[in-house]
């Protein structure tokens, strides 16, 4: 009795194995699908050239008009970043960018309410200096239906809910605005009153600021340099009250980077004795200087050209990021004509921006003397065309 | 000595050949059927939820809103205004590529700035922002489309695509080609395009289908109870379509209807194995008892019987999921060609071959058969030893246990009535219903061959002299034997019989409700992608054309819609008819036809389909909440009316009250009324020219119409038949198998026969007349059975599974039909042993003694 039961038992058990396996193969056979290439959507597409307007010659500004859009030109910016503090000490570092991207020089006529020629991106990060944190956020849209644009009455530019504007009842010096900035991200949020201390600056030839040798490779360049700064920072659950000073650039153009140039260095920086340095350098292949100028902003808001056989910029210090990409992370920048000799370094070390387009967006804290004086600072250092 | 029994038992198999294999195809038949209806609804089911998948991304909700979707204000509201990040627009629709064979695709407007995290399909970061995204967001007509689609249209980039939708026509550009790169999705039926170019080519401007959201889950109830106080009231917000059930709640009916049907089969596969497994052991009586002396214990034999039922069981098994698997293919074409005809778009790609559906099948099979052994091998143990167990004491212990047969089978034949008539939802405890109606019915056989016999014994006699009436009596004196052959034939051709009668009553009431509800003379719309839903829309201008054509008596206008409400599935239908006469209306709570009349063109008054009422346990006098574009609306059902085009079930209401309630301007159809005396033909060529060229009318006459709804039923049923036939053929089987079996069995008796002088012309004839007789008493029996389970069918499980009222008819070709295949079988049963009996010498026949 006991071999039957057994045999039985041993012929069910070896039975559902076999089929079992019959079943596993029969299964895997059915998931074979064919292994997928991604074939690059770019790849499948053409660029276009386009026929967008180019920045030849100064021209004369007019606001709030030029505080708002150009839409025939292929880019454009409206660029804030600043250096805070609240009353406990805690220093924070900020930018807020929207950009305004042409897709084509060419004007769409679909019925749809949500076609345009015009994308709009905002970047969005904040140093939390004192813990040493660093947060960024983008948000992109298109141009159409209001769900970002720019617009001169009232004065408003935004990407959905992250807003530059003046207040919509504003009658003010639009040579002088008060704006409003507000931006939201998932865990840190921003929202600040500020208000011109200093004139606008017109960068290059009255504003026409070339970016290189090449004629019309040139942008439309304003900013004030040194606005005073009021308002909240929220970081997690944590709402700080904060103060200090920004530095607003504007910039619009159909300028690209001449062949060779893979970059640059920018700086803004803001002296404890009231002067402000706008400065950069385009960079080569092989990490040599290719072009640079800037602008030395006095006291009472004068400005004047800085040359780049002005400056001595030299890279001290290197920050490494996880992938291997090497950052500058400290600089000297000597000016014998200027009289200045600083050393800037970045607040905190990872302040880059790991979004489509890469880039190093940081607060910077400066020690130096100037006129033989001692003085101290704080800033903002662009390096873009390290990680390609 | 195990392995000398088990050679035995090998040589007894190999020695009979016929019913070896006969056993083993009909359990692979019964096993195959249920697990291709198994994988049918499997691949169907992973189909839908892989299109939700690919539809819906990582969305957990969207807002909604609108017949015709909604306007972009809503995502402007909820992204500029309240800051809400997770959020993507999308407009999306059915629409059909002309060119080719291919069909209906969904177009798929996107915005790629919004897609990130949603769907990565087509996304900003895919492009280079210079120019390909320029030319994607900015170009009329660029689309972009998955390789396999590509690869079916033999199209590549820079090839157009003529499409239509609501019956326009429109070109789209291929501009670039994709290929997912997870396995979890199914792109096939996609095109995309940015979501400007979808308002362009769908003429919809600033309105969008949906906005697709991810909620966290932890604030997801807050989140939503926030949004629906600020946004606009006819924002209504849904769990996305690959969280929701709602889709595939539409076709669970349909789908546990299939599983119960495809079961049948392997009922019968049962009956199948217990004959063959009766017969293997009554053949070896003899040698049982020796075995039994030598010292082999009951319990012993016991296992050995049911080991070779488990043999037989598994290798029918292994040939069933072989068969099923094949069958799965053909099946899940037949099921989703209904899917497509009742309920949604679907294509279906690859047959899932699950492990569940072959380990179901498996598992069915095997114990099928183990359980149809057990009781041949009790009987077997009890073999006494040395010595076989008369027949006749056997045949004698039925006769006198015939009036407790009887009463037994009253009582469980009576016993399936409370299950049948009590509410359930449950279909699969209806279907259990029908088991003790089988059940008893079978146990009434004995009496039914005894009075049968009786009655007819005269007429055979006289017909075919001794022979005939030998024959006759040999059918009752073996009753324990020829019952089984008698029961199991009765059920197959009963059921044959039933599902016939069900369907062909079904399609008798559709075809006089086609009739009585369809009294316009031409109807048209614009071609839809569900057959049974006529939801595409044009515009009002083409209704008003053609209603001053001066052929033109009058028109009725109608709207059907779907309605999504939080994940709830609406069909509504506005009308705006002549007169109410044409359509059948139950009211209850005395409201007259005039009171209804008044009330369906002023107020909130609805009337609902039969299958709605059933469906949502709603009945006339309720009122019902919906979710409308001007906020929530209490609706009063104030009737009930028959329809069978849906059993999702719809909702009629006055067009004045959609209007009221939606802003929705379109039509989806027209039903025309020509003057007398005009000339339909020509009316239809002139509708034709006043609908215009840029777009695609149907227009059909009232008889193309009907014709063409009873095309769309008769494929929806193909699969019924399909299940019917195959039910059919395992009981051929079986049939052969029994009878052949009980004829071989008396090969000793025949010899005693040939031996006292029978010619073997003259056995021929008694084997074939008695294998006919009983086919002629199971078809008998079956006329009963059979219209008890067409009515059941009818009555009570489409009643409880779809909501329809369908009067149950007698249909005489099935009847006809179930006796001839039942003679038929069981004479062609009978011809295969007649001549192998006929050809033994008597002697050898009689030597096994």
């Amino acid at each position: 009795m006991k071999r039957y039961l057994m045999s039985t038992g041993a012929l069910i058990i070896f039975v559902t194995i076999v089929i079992l396996f019959l079943i596993y193969g029969i299964q895997r056979d059915s998931e074979l699908i064919p292994s997928y290439n991604t074939v690059s959507v770019s790849d499948a597409m053409n660029a276009n050239e386009g026929n967008y307007a180019k920045a030849l010659e100064p021209r004369k500004f007019v606001f709030p008009e030029d505080h708002s859009s150009h839409d025939d030109f292929k880019i454009e910016w409206w660029y804030f970043t600043g250096n805070l503090s609240d009353e406990n000490g805690n220093r924070f570092g900020y930018q807020f960018t929207i950009f305004r991207n042409a897709l084509s020089s060419d004007s769409v006529s679909k019925q749809s309410s949500m076609s345009t020629n015009q994308l709009y991106l905002a970047h969005f990060a904040l140093t939390d200096v004192s813990n040493g944190k660093f947060y960024y956020a983008d948000k992109y849209s298109r141009g159409a239906a209001n769900m970002a644009g720019a617009s001169v009455w009232p004065l408003k530019i935004h990407v959905e809910d992250w807003t530059i504007s003046t207040n919509e009842d504003y009658d003010g010096d639009y040579l002088m605005p008060e704006f409003k900035i507000k931006a939201e991200a998932d865990d840190f949020a921003i929202e600040f009153d500020v208000v011109p201390l200093k004139s606008i600056v017109k960068h290059g030839i009255n504003g026409l600021s070339a970016k290189s040798n090449t004629p019309g490779n040139a942008s439309y360049y304003y900013s004030y340099t040194r606005m005073d700064t009021r308002g909240k920072i929220k970081i997690g659950e944590k709402n700080f009250s904060v103060s200090g000073n920004s530095w607003m650039d504007r910039e619009w153009s159909t300028s690209a980077l001449d062949s060779g140039q893979v970059g640059w260095d920018w700086f803004s920086l803001q002296l404890d004795n009231e002067h402000e340095i706008m400065f950069f350098m385009l960079r080569n292949q092989d990490d040599s200087f290719n072009f640079g100028k800037g602008t030395m902003v006095y006291p009472d808001g004068k400005h004047e050209f800085i040359s780049p056989e002005d400056i001595d910029l030299k890279v001290s210090k290197h920050w490494t990021n996880k992938d291997g990409h090497q950052y500058p992370s400290a600089w000297t920048m000597k000016s014998i004509k200027f009289d200045f000799d600083l050393n800037i370094e970045t607040q905190v070390p990872d302040q880059e921006l790991k979004l489509i387009i890469r880039y190093y967006e940081g607060s910077v804290s400066i020690n130096g003397t100037h006129k033989g004086q001692k003085l101290k600072g704080y800033g903002y250092a662009e390096l873009t065309g390290y990680t390609n | 000595m195990g392995f000398t029994v088990n050679l035995s038992s090998l040589r007894y198999y190999l020695k009979n050949p016929m019913q070896l294999i006969l056993s083993i195809v009909g359990v692979a038949l019964g096993v195959g059927v249920v697990v291709s209806i198994d994988l049918a609804n499997e691949s169907a089911y992973e189909a839908f939820k892989l299109s939700m998948r690919s539809v819906s991304g990582n969305a957990t909700h969207y807002i909604s809103g609108g017949p015709n979707g909604f306007s972009d204000s809503v995502y402007r509201q909820l992204k500029v205004d309240m800051g809400f990040r997770k959020a993507a627009p999308v407009v999306e629709k059915f629409i059909r590529i002309k060119d080719g064979k291919f069909g209906v695709v969904t177009l798929m407007g996107i915005d790629p700035f919004a897609e990130q995290g949603f769907r990565n399909y087509v996304n900003a970061d895919d492009f280079n922002f210079g120019g390909a995204l320029g030319d994607f967001i900015m170009s009329e007509n660029a689309v972009i489309i998955p390789k396999d689609l590509a690869n079916e249209l033999n199209k590549s980039i820079g090839d157009t695509i003529i499409a239509e939708s609501d019956g326009k026509i429109f070109t789209m550009s291929i501009a670039g080609i994709i290929e997912p790169d997870e396995n979890s999705i199914d792109l096939k039926n996609f095109v995309f395009t940015d979501i400007s170019t979808a308002q362009h080519l769908l003429g919809m401007g600033d309105m969008i289908s949906r906005i697709d959201l991810m909620l966290p889950e932890e604030y997801e109830k807050q989140i939503i109870y926030e949004l629906k106080q600020k946004l606009p009231d006819y924002a209504n917000i849904n769990p996305s379509a690959a969280r929701s059930k709602a889709g595939s709640g539409m076709t669970e009916s349909f789908r546990i209807n299939l599983a119960a049907m495809s079961l049948l089969a392997l009922i019968v596969g049962i009956f199948l194995i217990y004959n063959t497994m009766t017969f293997a052991v009554v053949r070896r009586r003899r040698y049982i008892g020796l075995l039994r002396s030598l010292g082999v214990t009951g319990n012993e034999i016991y296992f050995l019987v049911l080991r070779e039922a488990f043999i037989i069981g598994l290798i029918g098994t292994f040939l069933g999921i072989v068969i099923g698997i094949q069958l799965g293919y053909f099946m899940t074409n037949l099921v989703t060609k209904v899917i497509n005809d009742m309920y949604f778009v679907l294509q279906v790609q690859t047959v899932e071959v699950s492990s569940l559906s072959l380990l179901k099948g498996m598992v069915l099979g095997l114990a099928a058969t183990v359980i149809a052994a057990l009781k041949p091998a009790h009987e077997a143990g009890k073999v006494p030893a040395g010595m076989a167990l008369v027949r006749s004491s056997q045949e004698k212990k039925l006769k006198s246990q015939i009036s407790k047969f009887n009463i037994f089978g009253i009582i469980i034949f009576l016993s399936a009535l409370p299950i049948l008539i009590v509410e359930t939802d449950s279909i699969y405890l209806t279907y259990l219903g029908v088991v003790p109606v089988i059940l008893g019915f079978s146990l009434l056989i004995p009496q039914f061959i005894i009075v049968i016999v009786a009655i007819i014994k005269p007429v055979v006699s006289k017909l075919f002299g001794t022979i005939g009436s030998m024959a006759a009596r040999s059918i009752v004196t073996q009753l324990s034997r020829t019952t089984i052959a008698v029961a199991a034939l009765c059920v197959a051709v009963s059921a044959a019989i039933g599902i016939g009668t069900m369907v062909k009553s079904f399609r008798n009431t559709v075809d006089d409700w086609l009739h009585f509800r369809l009294k316009a003379d031409i109807y048209a719309s614009v071609p839809t992608n569900v057959s049974r839903f006529n939801d595409g829309t044009f515009s009002r201008d083409i209704a008003a054309r053609i209603l001053e054509l001066d052929e033109v008596r009058a028109m009725n206008l109608y709207r059907e819609y779907q309605l999504n409400d939080g994940g709830r599935i609406y069909h509504l239908l506005a009308a705006q008819v002549q007169s109410f006469e044409h359509e059948q209306f139950k009211t209850e709570g005395g409201i007259s036809m005039d009171e209804l009349w008044d009330k369906f063109q002023n107020e909130n008054s609805i009337i609902m389909s039969e299958s709605f009422a059933f469906k949502n346990k709603v009945e006339v006098g309720d009122t019902l909440s919906l979710v409308t574009d001007k906020g929530r609306v209490t609706f009063n059902i104030d009737g009930l009316y028959y329809d069978y085009s849906s059993d999702i079930g719809l909702l009629m209401l006055g067009m004045n009250t959609y209007l009221k309630h939606f802003d929705d301007e379109m039509l989806s159809g027209i039903a025309v009324f020509a003057k007398e005396g005009v000339n339909i033909d020509s009316l239809e060529r002139k509708i034709k020219i006043a609908a215009g060229d840029d777009i695609e009318f149907l227009i059909r006459s009232n008889k193309r119409l009907i014709d063409g709804s009873i095309e769309i039923f008769d494929r929806t049923f193909i699969i019924t038949n399909v299940l019917q036939l195959l039910a059919i053929s395992v009981a051929f089987i079986g049939i052969l198998s029994a009878l052949m079996a009980l004829q071989l069995e008396r090969a000793r008796e025949f010899g005693v026969l040939r031996s006292i002088g029978m010619t073997p012309a003259q056995l021929r004839k008694l084997v074939i007349l008695q294998t006919g007789i009983m086919g002629f008493i199971a078809a008998i029996a079956a006329l009963p059975l059979g219209n008890i389970l067409a009515y059941i069918l009818v009555t009570v499980v489409n009643k409880r599974s779809f909501g329809w009222t369908v009067n149950f008819e007698f249909i005489p070709e099935y009847m006809l039909q179930g006796f001839v295949v039942s003679i038929l079988a069981s004479v062609l049963a009978g011809i295969y042993p007649a001549i192998k009996l006929s050809q033994s010498s008597p002697a050898n026949s009689l030597r096994e003694e």
